[in-house]
């Protein structure tokens, strides 16, 4: 009998969707060394970056530093890029990579978690801002008693909408192993959250 | 918070609304903070400037070429190694009378090389050149 970790393992992934034709066209000039046309990767995909960037690091300047980071990288690498894929998926992995291994490096600096910071700017006055913030606190609370990636899965698709396959290529996983983490992570989260449904509506 | 509680590994669940909206109540996107023409500007002067230094072939610094080949270089070093402990090797084996005495190790190495190839008349001048040499030296002490 197959246990449901091998299974997952042995899921097949799907075949990566192609790049649209601009987009294609951009990565061609700029393997060939032109950077003019890496402007447009850029604004494509920079916001989503920065996304997955400020999920793994927490904090807006460095995920700042780390999209950079990915990109630059992504360009010193890009005679490497198989041009029939999209770029997205490929810059995303570089994200998660520089962001675990900022991550890692900042380890030693203190630093304020966002998830339990205070909110910027609309001020709803004390009782409602401690309620708010005793929200924050139990959710946050919840989603650092997942494991990293189940933390990451189910944030990545609950949150901002990326798909399973885009998770997978993301974390260098198989799409099937996304699924069984973000199964875990609904069950755990259900389980702590569920008295919060009406709080956070 | 009832959403869908099977799983398959073969396709996406649909979306559960009810945990996403008390996820999105804890959480604090910074997306609306960000200036993204500064970083935007920033990425494309920092990918200009990485270009400009860059991995075009025309302007590679000799010292990267030079590496780029070194494998290719040992390799040929290894051969001609080769050739030579060769060509010498078939100079002792055809050149067995050849008279040594106190010559230097090099003139014998290259008199064995000419015993091997008697018809050519660059190696023996290349062996008489190596005999005024050792006399030139001799007559300087």
């Amino acid at each position: 009998m197959v246990s449901a970790g091998e299974a997952v393992a042995v899921a097949a992934s799907p075949p990566p969707a192609p790049p649209d034709a601009e987009e294609a066209a951009a990565l061609v000039r700029v393997q060939g060394g032109d950077t003019e046309p890496f402007d447009l990767l850029v604004r494509r995909y920079m916001r989503a970056a920065f996304t997955i960037a400020f999920r793994i690091v927490g904090h807006r300047e460095d995920a700042e530093d780390v999209v950079q980071e990915a990109f630059l990288a992504a360009l010193a690498n890009i005679r490497t890029f198989d041009t029939s894929r999209r770029f997205g998926p490929w810059l995303y992995r570089i994200v998660v990579t520089r962001g675990l291994n900022f991550r890692k490096s900042r380890s030693r600096r203190r630093t304020e978690s966002l998830e339990f910071a205070p909110p910027a700017s609309d001020a709803p006055g004390p009782a409602r801002e401690a309620e708010r913030s005793d929200l924050r606190a139990e959710i946050a609370a919840a989603l650092a008693r997942l494991p990293e990636r189940q933390r990451m899965v189910v944030q990545f698709f609950e949150l901002d909408g990326f798909s399973g396959a885009e998770i997978a290529e993301m974390l260098g996983i198989s799409p099937g192993t996304v699924r069984w983490y973000l199964h875990q992570a609904r069950q755990t989260l259900r389980g702590m959250l569920a008295h919060l449904e009406e709080s956070a509506g | 918070m009832n959403g869908p509680s099977h799983w398959s590994f073969d396709q996406d669940p649909p979306r559960d609304d009810t945990l996403a909206r008390v996820l999105r109540a804890g959480d604090r996107s910074a997306g609306g903070a960000v200036d993204w023409e500064q970083l935007h500007a920033a990425i494309m002067r920092a990918a200009a400037a990485s270009s400009g230094a860059g991995p075009v072939a025309a302007q590679r610094p000799w010292w990267d070429v030079l590496v780029q080949w070194r494998r290719f270089a040992a390799a040929a070093s290894v051969a001609a190694m080769l050739a030579a402990g060769g060509l010498v090797w078939r100079g002792e084996s055809g050149a067995s009378d050849l008279d040594v005495g106190d010559a230097a190790p090099e003139s014998v190495a290259l008199a064995r090389v000419v015993a091997a190839y008697p018809d050519d008349d660059v190696l023996t001048s290349l062996l008489q050149t190596a005999r005024n040499d050792d006399l030139a030296s001799w007559g300087a002490q």
